[in-house]
């Protein structure tokens, strides 16, 4: 395939490579650290993008989406304290792990199912993405507005937590995206009197504040009490042969199942391992093994991870519709690049697509290749207080809003939205449906009002149409079966 | 049967202070033309946000009654540290300069932890505004100045 050969040609260009690598090195760096995970890391490192070309800017960032997922569980395994939310599932196996003294195997064999899950996730998505483009043809604006909405209704009520709170959180995005002028009438909405807001509220600002700053404010005290005090070599790595064989099926199963959940907006990576990890629990032959260190149950829900989060990319690049805050972020760096993501994206630009692809390669050998060696660099980061870690994190998230618009009024909204984003979660509020709210709030205004224009105000006609009528329909359907659900848990207590 | 004067403070709160958040928007909604479903003005799509938030908060409320969850702690601490931190970078860093600013915004944000101790947070912050400066200025050129006196 001749398209292939010229995303290779793009991504081994040297300055993308170097970037990639940037990518995958920070991505790591930043997932590592407790209490930041892959959101934090993309919008912390967004701004530094801005200067950089599109192509590459993707590339940079999908190597740190990547990087940070792999980082994550390094803390999982060593810490027992998850780096990012999908590694949580890590630490059930990887720290029983640790005790036993087999950090460095957990470490090793983690990688390598990161590794082969990632590279089955990223043939899927070679092969699946014109085929979403070529369906997506025949989408008019009731069609775009009726998938998103059915994105943003399973992001709000699948994910965890209550479906209400979530819906709750994407109401709150999309009021937020509605901050700015309106594009449609000139008019500026919702900026409380601030010319600052007259382009709306910047998607670096909101996602540093709600992601990293609040979760920074979460963590000092819980990450200030844990530390990694053993040492992990190089030869200690290495696994047995009970362990890769052990290993083998696991990992392609927990690939498959991350390659199911990817591209189905509201799922992801996190759900991914859970589910993976479920579903190795329920298969094992031996199930009293899980919780003590058993290494299916730590390969599987890693090669799941990796899976779905390079599958993300299938909706995100072939129609415009991300299906985890992380791939809305991608997304709104996309857009301010002036790059609209969708069908037009694969033939207007293709090199930018399969220049993303090939990196996506790229860069999954590259972390396969970087972090054995550099696993002695993660761990005695992990070695540092948390203490003196995290006011440098503030310090970085506050360049970096600064250098955007060098406006400290920007500095002030990420202090805004890190008090908001603490309150969510004391309140127990998840702040990713709110950022995917935030990205298609927009988007979903303007297909709705052509939506309706085309059909002269008749809302009946979205349902007539076969494609829009059926996505709504299961929106309804969606709706109705949480609100059922809900209702019957509540009267059962 | 289930209790009635049992209340999760904590969704109740969410599901009130949600339900505000959507009243005021829709009310600000309003503000704007709203037009007709198939001419939207610019209040329209805002008045649909506005109205079904009210709705959700009202039905986060109703979910609160009966159930006794707990209010998670506040950590005090930390919050008003690192808080603090950003309002130093923000109101230093065009006043002071870079290096200034980095400085404080580490010293001042490290107290969340009680543990912390100023001579530590003081070198931590030079150590970290040097590097920031040889990253940002000096690697990236990022346009900030070091050092500047403009209060």
């Amino acid at each position: 395939m001749e398209a292939i050969a010229l995303g290779f040609s793009v991504a081994l260009s040297p300055s993308n490579l170097g970037y990639c690598f940037l990518g995958v090195v920070l991505g790591t760096f930043i997932g590592v650290l407790p209490g930041i995970g892959a959101i934090a890391a993309i919008s912390m490192l967004l701004p530094l993008t801005f200067y950089l070309e599109p192509t590459t800017a993707v590339i940079m960032l999908a190597g740190v989406y990547y990087g940070a997922e792999y980082g994550g569980s390094t803390a999982s395994i060593l810490l027992n304290l998850p780096g990012t939310p999908s590694s949580a599932v890590t630490c059930i196996e990887g720290y029983p792990m640790t005790r036993q003294g087999r950090a460095g195997v957990a470490l090793f064999m983690t990688t390598i199912a990161s590794f082969i899950g990632g590279s089955i996730g990223i043939l899927v998505v070679m092969f699946l993405t014109p085929v979403v483009v070529a369906v997506s043809l025949a989408f008019g604006p009731a069609e775009y507005f009726a998938i998103m909405l059915f994105g943003l209704l399973a992001a709000a009520t699948v994910a965890q937590g209550s479906p209400s709170k979530g819906l709750a959180m994407v109401l709150l995005g999309l009021m937020l995206g509605c901050v700015g002028v309106d594009l449609n009438s000139g008019l500026v909405r919702f900026n409380l009197g601030l010319f600052e807001l007259y382009d709306g509220i910047s998607i670096v600002v909101l996602a540093m504040g709600l992601f990293g700053v609040a979760e920074v404010i979460a963590s000092v005290r819980t990450a200030s009490e844990t530390r990694f005090q053993g040492r992990v070599s190089l030869r200690s790595m290495m696994p047995s042969i009970a362990d890769v064989r052990q290993s083998i099926a696991p990992v392609l199963r927990g690939a498959g199942i991350g390659t199911v959940l990817g591209p189905l907006p509201g799922t992801g990576p996190t759900i991914a391992s859970f589910m993976s990890y479920v579903v190795e629990k329920r298969v094992a032959r031996d199930p009293s093994r899980f919780g003590h260190g058993a290494i299916e149950g730590l390969t599987a829900p890693e090669a799941s991870n990796n899976a779905a989060a390079q599958t993300a990319f299938i909706p995100t690049l072939a129609l415009g519709i991300p299906g985890t805050a992380t791939t809305a972020i991608i997304l709104g760096a996309l857009m301010i690049h002036g790059i609209t993501p969708g069908p037009a994206l694969m033939t207007q630009n293709a090199d930018l697509f399969w220049g993303v692809i090939a990196s996506f390669w790229i860069g999954n050998v590259l972390l396969l290749v970087l972090n054995i060696p550099l696993i002695g660099v993660w761990v005695s980061i992990l070695r540092i207080p948390y203490r003196y870690l995290y006011p440098c994190i503030l310090s970085l998230v506050c360049i970096g809003v600064y250098s955007v618009n060098l406006n400290p009024f920007d500095v002030f909204l990420v202090l805004v939205f890190g008090v908001v984003g603490y309150l969510m979660r004391l309140l127990g509020f998840e702040p990713a449906p709110l950022v995917i709210g935030f990205i298609l709030g927009p988007l979903m205004e303007e297909n709705l009002r052509r939506a309706l224009l085309i059909s002269r105000g008749d809302f009946l006609a979205l349902l007539l149409r076969p494609i829009s009528g059926t996505l709504l329909a299961v929106s309804l359907g969606l709706i109705l079966w949480t609100a059922g659900s809900g209702l019957r848990r509540y009267f059962r207590r | 049967m289930r209790s009635v004067w049992r209340c999760s403070v904590r969704d109740a709160i969410g599901g009130a202070l949600f339900a505000t958040v959507g009243a005021a928007f829709l009310v600000a909604a309003f503000s704007h033309e709203i037009g007709s479903p198939g001419n939207m003005g610019p209040g329209f799509f805002p008045m649909l946000l506005g109205a079904s938030a009210v709705v959700v908060g009202l039905v986060i409320l109703a979910s609160a009654i009966g159930q006794a969850i707990p209010f998670p702690p506040i950590v005090w601490r930390p919050l008003v540290a690192v808080l603090s931190g950003i309002a130093a970078f923000a109101l230093t860093i065009e006043r002071l300069g870079l290096i200034p600013a980095v400085l404080l915004t580490v010293a001042v944000s490290a107290f969340g932890d009680a543990g912390s101790r100023f001579s530590g947070a003081v070198v931590l912050g030079g150590a970290a505004a040097t590097v920031a400066w040889l990253v940002f200025s000096v690697g990236l050129g990022v346009n900030i100045p070091a050092f500047q006196w403009s209060p």
